[in-house]
């Protein structure tokens, strides 16, 4: 990382490693969120899984890269939207059904088998917590991580950490 | 056997523990906090509980990625200095008291492996395993009891982290909108 300035990131082998890897923990991520209802899982667990196939990219290619797939607007989009639509479907409940968080698809077309489509409405839930989840630990990770708040000649500036190792290590 | 490995584990956590406190340096600190993690989510997979052995897993993973990421840097900061007398003592003393009364609630907890809500025949767990597939058709049970049985409960967990991440945003940002607006001002001026 510091002998080759032109290229951001970790070392050949660490990259390599992490293109073949992501793929596969994107799709056991995608595992755990919509089989949530029927095995051993939740939305939840599925959404860090998702963060932290961001966060190894950003640790082995750089934030760069990372940053033009899913930036801060996208993630906060992605965030606030996942959140609105939890609110929307518990919503529903009242207009199909009887009360607030009501499972009304349930009770429409009753399903007690064990495939995905199943559970009414517990598969949406499982699917939009992953979304709100994985946005905002990544922003979380963006913003502990990767960038960080810095005064340089009494101006407050939001640089990268990598800048701010070489700043820090000036004055000696 | 499963209760002994159980106490084989939480040995192994309070050594960590103590050596996250007492160790000079940052990242053996980290490390160790990342053993406790793990061991707990081999804790909660013993006991039969696979969903939080999961979450803990992954959710210790990041927290470690994060850490070592936010805290490390190349000039460690470490905090040495004698503790205080009365300090100690205080915490002791409390730390002693809370170890008595726990100890009287554990002795009155009902065996391993037998569930206290079989003495409550009125309660709602009851419900929830005997009628819970029925009722939501979700085979795995405990996502049928959080985003059913008890949705608003974790609308508030969501509300909660939702408030939690921006207030990080708002926390770590550089400008504040009012100076941006009023340099705005300016250069139109």
């Amino acid at each position: 990382m510091k002998n080759n300035n032109n290229q951001q990131g970790m070392s050949l082998i660490v990259q390599n490693t992490a293109r073949i890897v992501k793929g596969l923990i994107f799709l056991f991520g995608i595992y755990l969120t919509v089989y949530g209802h029927t095995t051993p899982a939740s939305g939840f667990s599925g959404g860090v899984v998702f963060a932290c196939v961001f966060i190894l990219m950003t640790l082995a290619f750089g934030k760069d890269m990372v940053l033009q797939i899913l930036g801060k607007t996208t993630s906060y989009i992605l965030n606030c939207t996942a959140a609105l639509l939890f609110l929307l479907i518990a919503s529903l409940g009242i207009l199909f059904g009887n009360s607030f968080f009501d499972n009304f698809l349930e009770k429409m077309y009753p399903s007690g088998n064990f495939r995905i489509l199943s559970a009414g409405v517990i598969p949406i839930y499982n699917l939009v917590i992953a979304l709100n989840i994985g946005a905002g630990l990544f922003m979380v990770f963006i913003i502990l991580a990767v960038r960080r708040v810095v005064e340089i000649n009494g101006k407050r500036l939001l640089v990268s950490t990598e800048f701010f190792d070489i700043i820090e290590r000036k004055p000696r | 056997m499963i209760e002994m490995l159980i106490g084989m584990l939480i040995v192994l956590m309070i050594i960590g523990a103590i050596i996250a406190l007492e160790t000079s340096d940052l990242l053996s600190a980290v490390i160790s906090i990342g053993a406790i993690g793990v061991a707990a989510s081999i804790c909660f997979l013993l006991v039969g509980a696979p969903d939080i052995a999961s979450t803990q897993l992954v959710v210790e993973v990041l927290t470690i990625i994060i850490l070592i990421r936010a805290t490390i840097r190349h000039d460690l900061v470490t905090i040495d200095g004698d503790r205080e007398f009365f300090g100690l003592t205080v915490t002791l003393a409390l730390l002693f008291i809370f170890f008595i009364f726990g100890l009287r609630a554990f002795w009155n907890l009902p065996e391993f492996g037998s569930p206290a809500i079989s003495q409550f025949p009125t309660a709602p767990s009851n419900r929830y395993l005997s009628s819970g597939f029925e009722e939501t058709g979700s085979s795995n049970i405990l996502t049928a009891i959080i985003f059913d049985y008890r949705g608003v409960d974790t609308f508030a967990q969501l509300c909660v982290l939702f408030a939690g991440i921006w207030g990080a945003f708002a926390i770590m940002r550089v400008q504040s909108y009012k100076k941006k607006k009023k340099d705005n001002l300016d250069e139109k001026q």
